[in-house]
């Protein structure tokens, strides 16, 4: 699964679900921090990798899932601080969670300024 | 925000008894609810079909090794964790998804095929398919006399 910059429609290798989600769920979400980034660590139970779609466009990350054995989709957006590079996003995906990574612009890195 | 209970579709109208015993056993959530999802953003299912009931948990971010489901003296015991701290060099700044270590147990009823017992854990839900023997009726046959 790769992010894509703009908004386009994900091609889903696995089955279509015969029916749409019934209803949209907010899945759980934790945001960590490091000096290289910012990390969204997404609870998907049920969305097989292939399946996850995450979309960025200017400020906001659109992160979705269907399930393949209920009819019931994950789905949550999120805005970007204007410091990350959302050209980069990173994902990878483990026993139902989604993991992003989005690096910091080399701009916005803490950097140390050496005095002589 | 934690998922509700989700009342699906008839296909969970056949819900038994036993099942409700076995949705039971989460008991009331801090919501009011009842169910299985016990668990963080959990929606949990009993589901029966065919004879078989199917016990859905979700677990996602749950290590395979961190996931025990056995049988025993006729009690279906399922043994758990789930660890969200996060790698070095990262701090959490929101948290939503908590952890958890915990152990559900219960009582199987008489009629259930233990040895057919099937577990499988795929993309962070676990279904457990419990499946019942086939009734056994036997027919007696009135002579006339």
């Amino acid at each position: 699964m790769e992010a894509t910059q703009t908004i386009t429609e994900t091609k889903n290798t696995n089955p279509v679900p015969a029916l749409p989600p019934v209803q949209w769920y907010r899945p759980a979400v934790d945001v960590l921090e490091s000096r290289e980034g910012v990390r969204l660590v997404v609870d998907l139970p049920g969305v097989p990798p292939d399946a996850i779609q995450v979309q960025s466009e200017n400020v906001t990350l659109t992160i979705q899932g269907v399930r393949q054995d209920r009819r019931l989709g994950w789905r949550r957006v999120f805005t970007l601080p204007p410091t990350v590079d959302s050209t980069r996003i990173e994902a990878r995906s483990e026993n139902g969670v989604l993991y992003l990574t989005l690096p910091l612009l080399e701009a916005a890195k803490p950097r140390r300024i050496e005095v002589r | 925000m934690r998922v509700p209970w989700i009342d699906v579709d008839s296909t969970f109208a056949e819900m038994d008894a036993w099942s409700r015993q076995l949705e039971a056993l989460f008991g009331p959530r801090p919501d009011g609810r009842q169910g299985l999802a016990a668990f963080d953003a959990a929606p949990g299912l009993v589901e029966a079909r065919d004879g078989t009931t199917r016990w859905i948990a979700d677990l996602p971010g749950v290590r395979r090794e961190d996931l025990e489901v056995k049988v025993e003296n006729g009690t279906l015991v399922l043994d758990v964790k789930r660890d969200t701290s996060p790698q070095e060099g990262w701090t959490v700044r929101h948290a939503e998804r908590s952890p958890f270590e915990l152990r559900r147990t219960v009582r199987l009823p008489e009629d259930l095929d233990v040895e057919a017992i099937t577990a499988n854990f795929e993309h962070g839900v676990l279904t457990v398919s419990l499946p019942r023997r086939p009734r056994q009726t036997r027919t007696i046959e009135i002579r006339h006399s």
